[in-house]
């Protein structure tokens, strides 16, 4: 049996580079932040994908964009915690912050997971928002849907992942993606 | 340099009423998979899951977040099977549903899935847990409510990291 993708990924049915990842990052034990900078601006959309869990009791990551530490940014949520759905919002806020968004356990190898797509970010002409879906079971039960302004024009070149304190475990993934358009 | 990625694995379409598709001998040369269901449902309504690597364990767990149109909930479950969505009749449904890690032996299993059947259930979005760090090489997609119908199509992405 020919393993699955080996066909697909030699063949041409691959629209080669409208998907490309960029970088991935991997938690360190020893910091609260994962960056990525000097980030690409051939393409229309990003996205990270990430698994990730907390080295304390911490469960919030903090996404910023381009270092602004000012109050720029805003954030709605839907959460589901198992027994109730809910929606929250929040202004003038000085990064974008996905609540309960890592895993905080000691099981071994239970994380959080979350899909974060920033859209148009270098378009000039736009303030940057993102979407996203993240969760976790276990430890906490927690599912949202999220989106979040950046309450700005600027090009975004970097992004923070910046937990409310404590550190990535080094189990903890970010990989970064840029999406082409047409 | 960027890694062009996104990897169309395979694609299976019923040709006939089915009571599982299987994806199998998934290579662990990628991270993530994304796997879209869309299509009729089965009449009697239930749940759309998964079983990975053939487990049919209590070694599940799910949180979802359902809006119906007129209401919203959410509910946690502990099973033997990885939830995706609930369904209600026969209506078109989609589900896309992203396996996290797939590949790693140092981490369970996350998805996180969104679903949405606007003549029935509504949408949704779930979290689920497969308690294992194995590395995920075949996944079985079954209905609570029987056979998927004739025509509904199953797609597997895989993406690099």
């Amino acid at each position: 049996m020919i393993p699955l993708g080996i066909l697909a990924a030699a063949g041409g049915a691959v629209a080669v580079g409208s998907y490309d990842l960029i970088a991935t990052a991997n938690g360190t034990g020893s910091s609260g932040t994962i960056t990525f900078s000097s980030i690409l601006q051939n393409y229309e959309h990003l996205q990270i994908r990430y698994t990730a869990k907390n080295s304390s009791t911490a469960v919030d990551i903090n996404v910023r964009m381009n270092g602004a530490t000012g109050s720029v940014y805003a954030r709605h949520s839907l959460l589901g915690n198992g027994s109730t759905a809910s929606s929250t919002a929040v202004t003038s806020q000085t990064s974008i912050p996905m609540v309960d968004s890592m895993a905080s356990s000691t099981t071994t190898g239970l994380t959080s997971a979350g899909v974060i797509d920033i859209l148009d970010y270098k378009n000039t002409s736009k303030n940057t928002t993102l979407r996203a879906i993240y969760g976790q079971t276990g430890n906490i039960n927690r599912v949202f849907l999220t989106s979040g302004l950046y309450n700005a024009t600027t090009a975004v070149t970097s992004l923070d992942f910046i937990t409310a304190s404590g550190n990535f475990a080094t189990v903890s993934r970010f990989s970064l993606y840029g999406i082409r358009s047409a | 340099m960027p890694t062009p990625t996104y990897i169309p694995l395979q694609t299976i379409t019923l040709g006939s009423a089915a009571s599982s598709v299987t994806f199998a001998s998934i290579p662990a040369t990628y991270r993530d998979l994304v796997l879209v269901i869309n299509g009729a449902m089965p009449t009697s309504g239930g749940e759309v899951y998964a079983r990975l690597n053939s487990d049919s364990g209590s070694n599940y767990s799910a949180v979802r977040m359902t809006g119906n149109g007129s209401s919203s909930s959410s509910a946690a479950l502990t099973s033997n099977r990885l939830g995706f969505f609930y369904t209600t009749g026969s209506e078109l449904a989609n589900v896309i549903v992203s396996l996290m890690d797939y590949s790693a032996t140092d981490k369970h299993k996350t998805t996180l899935s969104r679903g949405s059947q606007a003549a029935g259930r509504g949408v949704a979005a779930w979290g689920s847990r497969w308690a294992n760090a194995d590395a995920v090489t075949t996944i079985a997609i079954y209905h609570e409510g029987g056979d998927y119908p004739s025509g509904v199509t199953f797609s597997l992405y895989a993406i690099e990291a």
